[in-house]
């Protein structure tokens, strides 16, 4: 039988067991229209399919987009302001808000969702070149995760991703940003056909596997990596209930790790910031609001005077809890974690007056 | 265990001695019946399928030290982990390790440019649309060019 082989065994001319013609096509024009037809059909089907049931386009979570934030802020100058954090942060953190009252260039966002930011803080920290203000979100229980939690850890590749950062990488991240914002059938979530053909088969879990967060596309991700809750979303009580289970089987997570060694992740944080701060950059941490069953959950597993507090008196850092004040506190999240846009942008001209009009 | 990435040197370094292998047992079982037989061919391609899938492990893992993790786990020895794949998952990896498995039988005697000169062409353009298709709707992150992967 004639196999294909490597192109290093080559010596001279191919023998003619080595010859492989290229297929006798007959109808070629033929096939390729009909290709063109078959696929132009069935992808105009499908968007229009997704734009009727209220889809809309969105920028995926690539690590691409967080890379290109990070990149971006090496080019820039080193007293940049940049926000890390988890999604809380992502979501209720208005980047054009801060520009307006800061009457300064824009802020850069490398938030994650469900992610720790320990592993941001330390890319900074290790970065030289960087001597600028770090706005941390602080989500107790992905700022305080173990170092075996995969999910919240997810943010470690990320800096390894942007130190990479190629003409592939860059190009990829180009077209996502091109073609993602304008085809629903992009969408990563419960559209995408493994998810329908999962759902649709309900075969179940086995007995005691990872819980598995399948969050509905409830919010969009833009260019500068914010990402807000879909204005529709705030009334519709079923996909609240989806985005609410989600939350509950990320954080059922947790148990199937071992405890966090918080006194090492202190040390470890107090140590990032030593290092911005020698350069002269700062960290502020920012406790964004959560309410119901979430706020309820972090207050038995991550009380203040044991998490935060000693966050704070470890790192000497300045901390804004939105409990302690009242124009932080009035707002509500729609599915117990995340401000909606207007209240993010409220929280946000609140914030920045409270660090820098005491 | 080093806690470092295994290199492409290593990658390379095993792919090239699964070369050396093929080409000593090529040699030494050239001319016997049984490798031209049914079960001989299907347990030799077995036998590469688990090779090749093992060593997969050490393409696709970030360190050494996951790599083994993974490698004991295959074998039972990891027996307070945790498990991530759903049933749906397991039913799609079966699938997809079906497939690869009954592509290269159905084409041991065959290559793809025969198949393709007498295949109808109508039916042709069918295939190559539901690829298309399916390749635009299911998206996914392409590992292709793992030589590149420091």
């Amino acid at each position: 039988m004639p196999c294909s082989t490597s192109s290093l065994e080559h010596t001279g001319a191919p023998s003619a067991a080595e010859l492989r013609k290229l297929p006798a096509l007959s109808h070629c024009d033929f096939t390729l229209l009909i290709v063109t037809a078959l696929t132009t059909c069935a992808v105009t089907a499908r968007e229009w399919q997704l734009a009727r049931k209220g889809y809309m386009p969105t920028l995926s979570l690539h690590q691409g987009l967080w890379a290109r934030q990070r990149n971006l802020l090496s080019k820039g100058s080193p007293g940049q302001t940049v926000v890390i954090g988890s999604s809380r942060i992502k979501f209720g953190f208005d980047l054009e808000e801060w520009t307006r009252q800061s009457d300064n260039s824009k802020p850069f966002m490398l938030a994650w969702p469900g992610g720790c930011p320990r592993p941001s803080l330390h890319d900074l920290a290790e970065d030289d070149a960087f001597a600028g203000k770090v706005i941390c979100g602080y989500t107790p229980g992905l700022f305080f995760c173990s170092n075996d939690d995969h999910f919240a850890l997810k943010t470690k590749p990320l800096a390894e991703y942007a130190q990479r950062w190629g003409p592939a990488e860059k190009a990829g991240q180009m077209l996502r940003l091109l073609l993602e914002p304008r085809l629903r059938m992009l969408l990563q979530t419960e559209v995408s056909p493994l998810e329908v053909a999962r759902s649709w088969l309900a075969l179940g879990r086995r007995a005691e596997t990872m819980p598995t967060p399948r969050l509905p596309a409830f919010a969009f991700i833009t260019q500068d990596n914010r990402t807000r809750i879909h204005n529709w979303c705030l009334t519709d009580v079923p996909t609240r209930k989806q985005v609410t289970d989600a939350w509950q089987a990320a954080t059922s997570q947790a148990a199937f790790y071992a405890p966090a060694n918080t006194d090492a992740i202190l040390e470890s944080t107090r140590k990032d910031i030593a290092k911005i701060r020698a350069r002269g950059g700062d960290v502020v941490f920012i406790r964004f609001p959560s309410t119901n069953w979430f706020r309820e959950l972090e207050r038995q597993n991550f009380p203040r005077q044991l998490y935060w507090k000693r966050l704070l008196e470890a790192t000497g850092c300045q901390g804004i809890h939105f409990e302690d004040y009242p124009e932080l506190a009035r707002f509500g999240c729609p599915e117990w974690s995340h401000l909606s846009q207007d209240d993010a942008l409220l929280f946000t001209r609140g914030l920045y007056k409270i660090l820098h009009h005491p | 265990m080093a806690r470092c990435r295994p290199s492409v040197p290593s990658r390379g370094g095993v792919h090239g001695l699964y070369l050396m292998i093929e080409r000593l047992l090529r040699h030494r079982f050239h001319n016997r019946r049984w490798t031209a037989h049914p079960l001989g061919v299907g347990l030799a391609g077995l036998a590469t399928f688990a090779a090749v899938s093992v060593t997969w492990v050490l393409f696709r893992a970030a360190t050494f030290t996951e790599a083994v993790h993974l490698l004991t786990s295959l074998v039972g020895g990891q027996t307070d982990g945790v498990r991530w794949l759903e049933n749906f998952d397991l039913l799609l990896c079966s699938l997809v390790i079906a497939g690869m498995l009954a592509s290269p039988w159905c084409m041991r005697n065959l290559r793809i440019e025969d198949l393709v000169s007498r295949t109808p062409w109508w039916l042709l353009a069918i295939v190559w649309s539901v690829m298309l298709i399916l390749i635009l709707l299911t998206r996914g992150e392409s590992n292709a060019l793992f030589y590149f992967q420091s």
